[in-house]
C-alpha cells in the first residue's frame, strides 16, 4: 500500500510542487494550507508522514508540531519541517517540540525523497 | 511556461497585491503589529516559493525586504514612511522581474541593485552582510542504545564492526557502558558484557 505524506503549507505553489514530486516517487498525498487544517485532515485519513512549513497563519508548524505530540497515537508519527528558515534557535524550538527533522528551502528532490525514506515508518 | 511556473506567478501576484494594500494600511496605522505580521509572512512565502521554482533573484531581493519586516516585527526597527515608499517600489520591482528572473531588462538589472541598496541602508550597517540561508544541510539526530546478547561471539560476530558500519552512516558519538560487569575477578572474556549508547 502507498505511503500517505501530509504536505503542509501557506503557499499554493509549493504545496503543488512537492506533491508532484512525492506523487511521481510513488506516494499518496493530502494537503494543508496551515496547522490547523493540517490537524483536521490528520484525524481524518491515515497519516504515515507530515511534511510542514514553520511560518504560516493561524497554527504555525512548531505549533502544530506540538499538537501532534501531545497525542499518543502520534507519538512516532515522523514530523518533517521543511523551510526556509535556518536559524538555530528556531532548529532547537523544532526539535525540541518534537519534530523529526529540519530540511531548508529550496530543497533538492532526491534529497527531500531520501530523507523521507529514511523516516518513515517501513 | 509550464503550469507549475503559472501557479507560482500567479501565486505571487496575488501575493503582491495583498501587500500593497496592508502596506497602504500601515502607512495609516505603523504600530500595527498584526498588519506587520502578514507583510512579513506573505514576503516569507514570495521567498520560499521562488527559491523552489528557481527564481533566484527573486528570492535574493525579497529575503533583504523581508528581513526588514522581520526585525520591525522584533521591535528593532520602526515603521518609516521612507520605508513603506521603498517597500511599495520594490513591490512594482518585484513585478517586473518574476517575467525576467534573469535581468535581461538593463532597467530591472539597474534597479534591482539599487533598490537592494536602499533596503540594506535601511536596515544598517549591521545588515550589509547578507546571509546566506538558502543553502542548509538538514540534521537529524538518533540516540541508539545497543546493548548485544551476552552470547554474541559465540557465532563469531564482533559487535565493534557493526559501530563501525554506523560510523559510516553519519557523525556518531559512542559512549561504552561497562555496567554489566560487576566484578572484574569473575569477568568472563567470552561473555560480551559491555554496551554502547
Amino acid at each position: 500500500m502507498k505511503k500517505n505524506i501530509l504536505i503542509v503549507d501557506d503557499s499554493e505553489s509549493i504545496r503543488e510542487l512537492v506533491g508532484i514530486t512525492l506523487i511521481d516517487a510513488g506516494f499518496d498525498v493530502i494537503k494543508a494550507v496551515n496547522g490547523k487544517d493540517a490537524f483536521k485532515k490528520l484525524q481524518k485519513a491515515e497519516v504515515d508522514l507530515v511534511l510542514t512549513d514553520l511560518n504560516m497563519p493561524e497554527v504555525d508548524g512548531i505549533m502544530l508540531v506540538k499538537k501532534i505530540r501531545k497525542y499518543d497515537k502520534y507519538k512516532y508519527l515522523p514530523v518533517l519541517i521543511l523551510t526556509t528558515e535556518s536559524e538555530t534557535k528556531k532548529r532547537v524550538e523544532a526539535k525540541e517540540s518534537g519534530a523529526t527533522g529540519w530540511i531548508v528551502k529550496p530543497f533538492d528532490k532526491e534529497r527531500l525523497l531520501n530523507i523521507i525514506k529514511k523516516v518513515i515508518r517501513k | 511556461m509550464s503550469d507549475m511556473n503559472s501557479i507560482y506567478e500567479e501565486e505571487v501576484l496575488e501575493l503582491l497585491e495583498k501587500l500593497e494594500s496592508s502596506l497602504l494600511l500601515l502607512e495609516i496605522t505603523p504600530n500595527d503589529d498584526g498588519l506587520v505580521e502578514d507583510i512579513f509572512r506573505s514576503m516569507h512565502t514570495i521567498k520560499g516559493s521562488s527559491g523552489m521554482f528557481g527564481y533566484d533573484n527573486v528570492a535574493a531581493f525579497v529575503h533583504n525586504l523581508e528581513s526588514i519586516y522581520d526585525q520591525i516585527r522584533e521591535g528593532k526597527l520602526e515603521t518609516t514612511k521612507q520605508l513603506i515608499d521603498v517597500t511599495l517600489t520594490s513591490l512594482d520591482h518585484i513585478k517586473r522581474i518574476v517575467k525576467d528572473p534573469d535581468l535581461k531588462d538593463e532597467d530591472n538589472d539597474r534597479n534591482q541593485k539599487k533598490l537592494t541598496g536602499q533596503i540594506l541602508s535601511i536596515m544598517g550597517e549591521e545588515a550589509l552582510q547578507v546571509k546566506d540561508d538558502f543553502v542548509e544541510e538538514e540534521i537529524i539526530s538518533y540516540y541508539i542504545s545497543f546493548i548485544p546478547n551476552e552470547d554474541i561471539f559465540d557465532n563469531g560476530t564482533n559487535p565493534l564492526f557493526i559501530l563501525d558500519e554506523l560510523f559510516e552512516l553519519g557523525d556518531c558519538k559512542i559512549f561504552p557502558q561497562f555496567k554489566k560487569i560487576e566484578n572484574i575477578e569473575d569477568f568472563d572474556p567470552t561473555k560480551c558484557l559491555s554496551f554502547c549508547e
